[in-house]
């Protein structure tokens, strides 16, 4: 039974071949699909955008209502700064990202849909200069820019068909899709505040705003040092950060590793400690770096 | 049959040899965009896939790109007459998109034409999207939008401005 196949045993073989070319189809077909970019994946419209928005507007609000902003203009404003000049490198040019501070001790950071990020006062006050707050706005640029909740939501503009749309949950005429839609927007609440993110959602995000960070000029090591330093935090200022994320532990080795693939010849980044000490003093924060 | 089994697929090991290596070559095989475009306001052809290699050229929003290979999360392009990398993050497969908002005062759309504010607010309006119906959707969470009208006012407030150096 060990020579060549006997003509009974043939037609398994041409059954395994056939087999082989149907993966090799599928898996030549699902590597396409990982390479597609958010643009390609969905083919966005500006209708898309605008539910995009809209939603993360109404995630924001609620964030808002739990954790109260802080109306520190001065802060506020430069924060912004620091936000824009990174989203000049974000692929969602057609995105207004809005930053704002959240007035707590706890260490975090949060973004909604359509760009509404936030940082807490307890997270800057951990941070030793501008390359780090840079790093923290970078990871939730990315995750902005990836569409991570709105993807895995469905939710789409008003001209796609199929399931309701975000436009038309939003519709005020029917009380089912207002509901529906206030669903969806606690629905993203609750895992922004309290279940967390996937965490290769996390762990893309953190590698990407290693390259956002590059891009714009800022060290690239910034996140993995803020990191580093979180991981020696009390508890109680680190529970969003220790039970909604990766281990901390896990998202700083796979810092290194990127780091040491991407930038293995450190030396010329800037890291804007001068400036953002000059703020905080003047937002009367107390940086640990000062 | 349990003691032919493995002899036969003993028997047939290069036949499954083969087809595993298509499996690895067709996992392997990325299709790639037929154009790339530069989404960002400006994005680093590097000589090498890393953020520290050498610049070759530097592109700007909305320009076009040839990709001709991918390795990890860059891409290898052609531009003209130079080859260089460019990282995913900064290019899309469609022209970029102009600034969209549910708060402007005009809002530009796709295709670039520019859509008066009292339209945009028609349009809105008609699919619900209005202040009143967004603020009184009920649920579990309060929200707060008065912070988020100051936040977005103070946003605003910081008009677009070109690349900066970074003063150390």
């Amino acid at each position: 039974m060990s020579g060549f196949p006997s003509a009974s045993t043939r037609p398994r073989f041409w059954i395994l071949g056939l087999g082989l070319f149907g993966l090799l189809i599928a898996s030549t077909a699902l590597a396409g699909k990982r390479d597609r970019l958010p643009a390609l994946e969905d083919n966005i419209t500006p209708a898309d955008v605008q539910a995009e928005i809209a939603f993360g507007r109404q995630v924001a609000a609620r964030v808002l209502g739990v954790h109260p902003l802080l109306r520190d203009p001065e802060l506020t404003i430069y924060v912004n700064r620091v936000g824009r000049r990174l989203t000049q490198f974000s692929n969602r040019p057609e995105l207004e990202f809005v930053f704002g501070v959240l007035d707590s001790d706890e260490a975090t950071a949060l973004s909604a849909p359509g760009g509404y990020v936030f940082v807490t006062r307890g997270l800057i006050e951990q941070m030793h200069d501008e390359a780090e707050l840079a790093a923290v706005l970078a990871h939730e640029i990315v995750h902005v820019g990836a569409r991570h909740l709105v993807r895995d939501l469905e939710i789409r503009g008003a001209d796609t068909g199929g399931l309701a749309s975000l436009a038309q949950l939003v519709g005020g005429s029917f009380d089912p899709l207002r509901a529906a839609f206030s669903e969806v927007v606690e629905e993203v609440v609750d895992v922004l505040l309290e279940e967390g993110r996937p965490a290769q959602d996390e762990l893309e995000s953190d590698a990407g705003a290693l390259i956002l960070l590059a891009m714009a000029g800022y060290d690239p090591a910034a996140l993995s040092r803020l990191l580093t330093r979180l991981e020696g935090l009390s508890p109680d200022r680190t529970k969003s950060l220790r039970e909604l994320y990766p281990p901390l532990s896990e998202r700083i080795a796979r810092l290194r590793e990127e780091l040491d693939r991407q930038t293995p010849d450190a030396g010329q980044w800037k890291t804007g400690k001068d400036r953002f000490d000059e703020q905080l003093e003047s937002s009367r924060l107390r940086s640990q770096g000062l | 049959m349990n003691a032919i089994r493995p002899v036969w697929l003993w028997a047939r090991r290069n036949w499954l040899l083969a087809g595993l290596a298509c499996l690895v070559l067709g996992a392997g095989t990325i299709r790639l965009p037929d154009k790339l475009y530069v989404q960002s306001l400006q994005a680093s052809l590097l000589s090498e896939p890393r953020t520290d290699a050498g610049q070759l050229a530097t592109a700007s929003r909305g320009d076009r790109l040839e990709p001709i290979a991918k390795k990890g999360r860059w891409y290898r392009v052609r531009v003209g007459s130079i080859e260089a990398w460019v990282h995913e993050l900064l290019v899309g497969n469609a022209a970029p998109m102009s600034r969209v908002s549910i708060l402007g005062d005009d809002v530009e759309l796709g295709d670039n034409a520019r859509r008066r504010a009292s339209e945009i607010t028609s349009a809105a309006a008609s699919r619900g999207l209005t202040e009143a119906a967004r603020e009184n959707l009920g649920g579990t969470h309060s929200a707060d939008y008065d912070a988020l009208s100051w936040l977005e006012q103070i946003s605003r407030q910081i008009t677009e401005s070109p690349l900066e150096e970074l003063e150390e």
